[in-house]
């Protein structure tokens, strides 16, 4: 397990195999929150922070508790509980320690929690038996790749908004024409590594 | 209004309450999957499965579930339908299996399942969730069948389905010559650009069927 | 055994999840944030909970 291959990780987690590009995972709220910049970047960090948690304890859970016992059949019900429990300990701590912090994320918080992108990364470490330093980088990886995606697509949306779009496309439909010009673009990236 | 509603068609119901280009839910697996007909159709299966049997549990359960705990215990419910239904999956149809991948996991954060269970399920008898999560589940499975297709017969000019359990071919008709489709539908583009093509036309249906009623009232108005 | 085990392993996450959910409930929302909104009016997904959650205070 060298360095680079962890970069490798890294780069093929966030541009490669862009959760919302070549995955499809996390659209709704990539369509819904993306207009602003401010709010693509809230929601980009809050989304990042939980991916982040959630994938640690799962892989926990995962080898400490469910291999053991010989469950891992398990683990789809066990995870998405863990996520669960995760986001409303994690709105609670918000709210208590820190009011600003809790007014540029905290309304983003329950909408983590069935976002697919969250339940496919903590299953993908599983699947692709990734160590828990490698678990770690792609953790942080592929929600940065989709805060990268956000914050690019919040500036189209801007411009968008004052675009004459015919009557039909107004909306999401125009909004997913733009999300397919830029998976042309971001499979360029397919040969980097 | 109600009478109204009443006398659409089953197509033009089918366009209206469509769960996924009327209403965009579940977009993640419907962009993911439809690159053939078999993955959309084994797909929709898989999930109206899930939807018909996690409606009834649910229904069934409502009633004697704490306020409290009524989340959790719904994504239980499930997650355990799924876990049973890939499990079966895996063991009998292994290549469908490989070809959907996560996203048979990812059927539980599908937001139509947890959607229709909170929304309808748990306020509804036991009938009536049966026979509202097999409308959900058909007319998802329509979406991917018509996205499938689409992008199937473009992307590789071929359109062919096999049984899933045996994988012997069921039919197979090159409808576009060789070398003249078009390979980006299948790929993540073409699923982009397939669906918004699609969720367009029927966002356009709905502007004109508004507007033509809105003028038969007007008229009805006019000669009373 | 194995399958108390796992009845056992649901159930600490139920509970896990009880004790999350209503901790933050009782956690009163900072001064300043009561009236937070969403902006998600560019998304057409109409049985969002979030969505009708703003469309109801309105």
């Amino acid at each position: 397990m060298s360095l680079s291959s962890l970069f490798t990780i890294f780069i093929s987690g966030m541009l490669i195999n862009n959760i919302i590009l070549s995955k499809f995972l996390g659209i709704c709220p990539f369509m819904g929150v993306s207009t602003k910049l401010s709010s693509a970047v809230g929601m980009g960090l809050a989304v990042i922070f939980v991916i982040f948690g959630a994938s640690v304890f799962s892989w926990f859970l995962y080898y400490y508790a469910l291999v053991p016992l010989g469950l891992e059949y398990m683990k789809l019900i066990c995870f998405i509980l863990l996520i669960a429990s995760f986001v409303q300990f994690v709105e609670m701590f918000v709210k208590k320690t820190s009011p600003s912090l809790y007014k540029s994320l905290g309304i983003y918080l329950p909408l983590i929690t069935t976002n697919c992108a969250v339940l496919y990364v903590a299953l993908d470490n599983i699947t692709q038996k990734y160590t828990l330093v490698e678990t770690i980088v792609n953790s942080i990886g592929v929600p940065a790749g989709f805060m990268l995606m956000l914050v690019i697509f919040a500036t189209i949306r801007e411009r968008l908004d004052s675009a004459d779009v015919p009557e039909a496309f107004k909306g999401n439909p125009i909004a997913l024409v733009v999300a397919a010009i830029m998976a042309i673009a971001f499979g360029a990236f397919a040969g980097l590594v | 209004m109600s009478e109204k509603k009443q006398k659409r068609s089953f197509v033009s119901e089918m366009l209206y309450n469509n769960p996924v280009f009327g209403l965009y839910l579940g977009i993640c697996s419907s962009l993911a999957i439809t690159t053939t007909l078999n993955n959309a159709i084994g797909m929709g299966i898989a999930v109206i499965v899930v939807l018909v049997l996690s409606n009834i549990v649910v229904s069934l359960l409502a009633p004697i579930t704490p306020d409290e705990i009524h989340i959790p215990v719904y994504i239980v419910i499930i997650a355990s339908l799924v876990t049973i239904v890939g499990m079966l999956m895996q063991a009998f149809t292994p290549q469908l299996f490989s070809a959907l991948g996560a996203f048979i996991d990812l059927i539980v954060v599908n937001c139509i399942i947890l959607g229709r269970a909170e929304a309808y399920a748990s306020k509804n008898n036991v009938l009536d969730s049966a026979k509202d999560g097999l409308m959900m589940g058909l007319s998802y499975t329509f979406s991917l069948i018509a996205m499938s297709f689409i992008r199937q017969l473009l992307g590789t000019g071929v359109l062919s389905m096999s049984n899933p359990m045996t994988n012997a071919e069921i039919f197979s008709l090159r409808l576009i010559p060789e070398g003249y489709e078009i390979g980006i539908f299948t790929q993540q583009t073409g699923a982009f650009l397939t669906f918004a093509i699609l969720a367009a036309a029927v966002t356009a249906y709905k502007n004109a069927n508004d507007k033509k009623e809105v003028a038969k009232q007007k008229a009805k108005e006019a000669q009373a | 055994m194995k399958i108390l085990y796992a009845i056992g392993i649901v159930l600490g996450l139920i509970i896990l999840y009880v004790i999350g959910s209503t901790l933050n409930k009782k956690t009163p929302v900072p001064e300043g944030c009561e009236n937070l909104k969403v902006n998600c009016d560019a998304c057409g997904i109409q049985s969002c909970m979030v969505r009708n959650k703003n469309k109801g205070e309105e």
